[in-house]
């Protein structure tokens, strides 16, 4: 592929940046959290659990930082004219760009997962392989799709800060996404959302799993068995347990017999799948027809 | 800084800081029970010290008639020692939050039901009373989950109930079972390094 001393060498500039190693730092630092609901969840599984939560809060604001910039910084630098040069096409250089940050991101969450599985090892003892393995791939996937959104952002913007204000908008979206979707639902159907008692409506759970970081926490906790819900795992499963009253969406709580076919888990990674292709789709028009300068 | 310099202080921030957002666990470090009473001797046995989130400290109290004339035991839920509770002092108040101690005898009747937490619990109102044969000891277990104490200090084991303390009678008198078990709690780092 002609496009692939790009790829490497963007996956070299994330690898030999701070930014990366902070990130795995940090999923690994947050992700640790042994807790009672955790384990009486998902018992040696919440190794598992401890990548889904660093990886939930830290991947989509590390993987946007580190890809924002993949395409702006050879604008505000001049350097892209240098890329347009080469003996590549648009569709090539953007792969290039996509798939060397993706590598660079992945590497660095994949160290993070696995050292969250060495101290779950070595704290907990072993732990279910096949959720590791699903876990690991989810995240990767969720790594991709954070890559796509922050190369599009690099792609439709023009200055640094407008695409800095364009990954900060996006996550505050995303961290406000079920307020969001709670108030959209009331103000077209009338029905006030109690997220004690959430009403048995398939499009309100649907929509709070349309985010990417929704979309994991579906995936994950589906491999992790512990309900179908867009929550941490410790979260859901303390929802499900008897006599427990907690806010949070969790299809097994508000509907009898598992929901509407559209909640199955599994269709979480179509989600993150349209989170990859959508924006990588997009900036490839945008950066093929538009002035790339 | 050099990047070398960064990674390590990374590894050993991430190494030390590790595990600090999760809930805290505990270890008993030591235990000391008193009994005052000349027909009864009372002693714990502590077979599981570390209260995680893997599993629940354990102890063993154990009751041994002493003289030579039977006793008469007499207890409510669960037989000889009743439902157990920890409280800051020997003589809690009764607006005193008390982390209930389980116990497997709960599990094999229907006198007592305690809900995780300890937050709900029904106690039948019938003693239970049966006899303590000369030299014959009675051992029951009772579990502390880390998440029910409110935090590390010392704490004695008192009665849930003080109406429904368990009671001895060597004639036709009923006395209180007093006795004063000591545990010394302190919160548990979890990684060692």
């Amino acid at each position: 592929m002609r496009w692939s001393p790009l790829a490497r060498s963007e996956s070299r500039t994330v690898l030999t940046s701070k930014g990366a190693w902070i990130l795995a730092s940090l999923v690994v630092l947050w992700g640790f959290r042994p807790t009672y609901a955790g384990w009486d969840a998902v018992g040696r599984n919440i190794t598992v659990g401890y990548i889904q939560i660093g990886v939930d809060l830290f991947l989509p604001i590390g993987a946007l930082l580190v890809s924002y910039q993949s395409l702006i910084g050879e604008r505000t630098t001049g350097s892209i004219k240098f890329l347009l040069g080469l003996p590549l096409t648009r569709t090539q250089i953007l792969l290039g760009k996509a798939s060397g940050r993706f590598v660079g991101v992945g590497a660095a969450i994949v160290a993070a997962a696995l050292a969250l599985a060495g101290i779950g090892l070595v704290e907990h003892g072993p732990f279910g392989l096949l959720p590791f393995l699903g876990t690991l791939v989810a995240t990767l996937l969720l790594a991709s799709a954070m890559v796509a959104v922050g190369v599009l952002v690099s792609t439709v913007t023009r200055r640094t800060v407008t695409a800095a204000t364009g990954v900060f908008a996006y996550l505050l979206v995303t961290l406000f996404w079920t307020q969001i979707v709670t108030s959209v639902y009331t103000a077209i159907t009338g029905v006030p959302v109690d997220p004690y008692e959430a009403p048995a409506s398939g499009p309100l759970f649907l929509a709070l799993r349309l985010t990417p970081d929704g979309a994991y926490n579906v995936l994950t906790n589906w491999l992790l068995d512990v309900g179908n819900s867009a929550e941490l795992f410790h979260i859901v499963a303390t929802k499900l347990a008897p006599g427990v009253s907690v806010n949070a969406f969790v299809v097994e709580a508000a509907f009898d017999g598992g929901g509407p076919w559209y909640l199955h888990p599994a269709l979480s990674v179509v989600v993150l799948l349209v989170w990859v292709g959508v924006p990588m789709a997009l900036a490839r028009r945008i950066f093929t027809e538009g002035d790339a300068l | 800084m050099k990047r070398r310099t960064f990674l390590t202080a990374s590894a050993l921030s991430v190494a030390s800081l590790s595990g600090c957002l999760g809930d805290a666990e505990y270890r008993i470090t030591n235990t000391a029970a008193e009994t005052s009473l000349p027909p009864i001797s009372l002693s714990v046995d502590l077979p599981v010290a570390d209260a995680t989130i893997e599993h629940p400290a354990a102890l063993t109290l154990t009751l041994e008639n002493t003289v030579d004339d039977p006793l008469r035991i007499r207890s409510y839920g669960v037989w000889p020692f009743g439902v157990l509770a920890l409280a800051p002092s020997p003589t809690p108040g009764e607006d005193t939050l008390k982390p209930t101690l389980f116990s497997p005898s709960y599990e094999t009747t229907d006198r007592v039901e305690v809900s995780r937490g300890g937050s709900s619990l029904s106690l039948d109102g019938t003693p239970i009373t049966r006899l303590l044969a000369p030299g014959e000891r009675v051992s029951r277990r009772y579990e502390l989950r880390g998440d029910d104490l409110p935090g590390s200090g010392t704490y004695y084991v008192v009665q849930n109930f003080d109406r429904r303390a368990s009671r001895y009678s060597a004639g036709d008198d009923w006395k209180p079972l007093e006795y004063r078990i000591r545990l010394s709690i302190e919160e548990k780092r979890r990684l060692s390094i």
